[in-house]
């Protein structure tokens, strides 16, 4: 394995008595793009906002290089993570600014970049997922899939070299999917930029993914190349993945039953 | 028995927790603003926002309100005052009422109703939607972005929107004065100087300026303290509310003691 950016030690989180995730090490080589899966709630989103250092384990270190993120002060961490990127699943935008102003956010808060400088970047990012129209429109006017690519768009415009992608690619129209696995793509292919990718949609895993962590009732069950596990005999892998394509089916026909009864 | 004493060691513990959390949120505040600023752009946005929002969108009702509270103070004192003898007393009655009192306190009430239940809402909306840990993501500090630009532009509105309530307010004592007994405004603000000292001003300038600091820190702590459901939203608003005037007042109560001792 490549040179580790980020190594999670025992990680072990609990909500009262139910326990989310159990004792999980694994460590992410850099350059390349590992994608958490796992039917649903065993713990794979919680598992990369701890990773990201959004949510505190109970047990547990995570480092970035060198660094325990949880033992450095609040504002070195918020240093640090200039240099991430996290997509959010629900893509998370600040509901009282435009799209403009949300992808310009970090630039105006992390740079001291002129006024023009910024509003270049902004429109080279715009115009690279295809939102020049909706510039100036609020978040509340997107479909799910442009808040999504808003959300890619502000989380790459600071050039990251950790990106943290939280079910990049669910809910949304299929034209929407190709744009994100486009986006996705040359990330993979960036030996700078590191990818952490939380799904249980195998094509786009199939597509992105250089490694695959399988998780399974809270914990991590099977991590390697993707190819390893996709095409494992092992028979708990292939049940796993057979849990994980029944329920996209089944939220795909759930969808396709919601387009129908309109 | 027993059940009552949980309850109430229960309702006890709850709130001294909430107050220590609210002390270390004003430190961590203070920290923050004393430190080197990252960048102030993003800040300075959120602080024209919220002084248009807080002072001059708050300008008719202060207006409405200050012409009022002139107008029914003059008035009341005129028509009572004069039958014991007390009509001396009727400019320092006006600067005591109003510049010292009810100037703060009012403004501090509208803003409170304004601009405090806004803030609070606001936060935790963004709370709910994950916004504040969007921001978080990017390496935004929540209380750098949104909470230090809403305190300076609240404290900093509402020090300007007493100083404005206690300009109208003593127009519209004016106008009732000009109705009851003919008199000029140059006789009428020549009786108001003399009966104000420099001290009336400060106190009226020193409230404004706590009552600011206190709304804002305590509408924005309330806001944070949203967890996960939209139905956190209202109560803490409702307590932001409470708290915030709870607070006016005692820091009113204090002021005023510290002054006459």
């Amino acid at each position: 394995m490549a040179e580790v950016i980020l190594k999670l030690e025992h990680i072990s989180i609990s909500d009262s008595d139910e326990i989310i995730i159990n004792d999980i090490s694994m460590d992410f080589p850099k350059g390349k793009l590992i994608a958490i899966t796992g039917p649903s709630g065993c713990g794979k989103s919680t598992l990369l906002k701890i990773a990201a250092g959004l949510v505190y384990p109970d047990v547990g270190k995570v480092f970035i290089g060198d660094t325990d993120i949880f033992s450095i002060p609040r504002t070195s961490l918020f240093r640090m993570r200039k240099d991430f990127a996290f997509i959010f699943q629900d893509a998370a935008l600040l509901s009282n600014l435009t799209v403009y102003d949300n992808i310009a956010l970090p630039l105006r808060y992390h740079s001291n970049f002129s006024e023009n400088e910024i509003h270049e970047k902004v429109m080279y990012m715009l115009q690279k997922f295809d939102l020049e129209n909706e510039k100036q429109h609020f978040p509340a006017q997107l479909s799910m899939g442009q808040r999504k690519l808003v959300g890619f768009a502000r989380g790459l415009i600071l050039e990251p070299t950790l990106v943290f992608m939280d079910e990049p690619a669910t809910g949304i129209d299929a034209i929407a999917r190709e744009k994100i696995v486009n986006t996705v793509i040359p990330l993979r292919d960036n030996p700078e930029i590191t990818g952490i990718l939380v799904s249980h949609n195998l094509d786009i895993i199939k597509n992105t993914a250089d490694y695959i962590a399988l998780m399974h009732n809270t914990r991590l069950f099977a991590y390697g190349k993707r190819d390893e596990i996709l095409k494992s005999r092992d028979p708990i892998i292939q049940k796993i993945l057979s849990i994980i394509i029944d329920e996209e089916a089944a939220v795909a026909e759930e969808v396709l039953g919601i387009l129908t009864d309109r | 028995m027993h059940g009552f004493f949980y309850e109430f060691g229960k309702w006890f513990l709850d709130h001294v927790d909430h107050f220590t959390s609210f002390c270390a949120y004003s430190i961590r505040l203070l920290l923050i603003t004393v430190q080197r600023k990252q960048s102030i752009r993003t800040g300075l946005r959120v602080l024209f926002k919220q002084v248009l929002f807080t002072g001059v969108d708050a300008l008719p009702l202060i207006t409405i309100v200050a012409l009022s509270i002139g107008a029914i103070s003059i008035f009341q004192s005129q028509t009572f005052l004069p039958r014991f003898g007390g009509e001396p007393f009727i400019g320092k009655l006006l600067v005591i009422v109003i510049i010292r009192e009810l100037g703060p306190l009012l403004t501090g009430f509208i803003v409170i109703a304004r601009s405090g239940t806004a803030i609070t809402a606001e936060i935790g909306n963004m709370v709910v939607s994950h916004e504040i840990e969007a921001l978080e993501a990017m390496g935004v500090d929540p209380m750098r972005y949104i909470s230090i630009p809403r305190i300076f532009g609240v404290t900093a509105s509402l020090v300007s929107l007493n100083i404005y309530f206690n300009i109208f307010a003593i127009l519209g004592g004016f106008f009732v004065s000009k109705l009851l007994i003919v008199t000029s405004l140059t006789a009428f603000l020549q009786k108001l100087l003399s009966s104000t000292r420099l001290s009336d001003i400060i106190i009226s300038i020193s409230k404004g300026f706590i009552f600011g600091i206190l709304i804002s820190l305590i509408c924005t702590f309330q806001g944070f303290s949203v967890k996960f459901s939209s139905t956190e939203v209202p109560q803490m608003t409702t307590k932001a509310v409470v708290y915030s005037i709870a607070a006016t007042f005692i820091a009113d109560g204090i002021v005023t003691f510290i002054y006459y001792f």
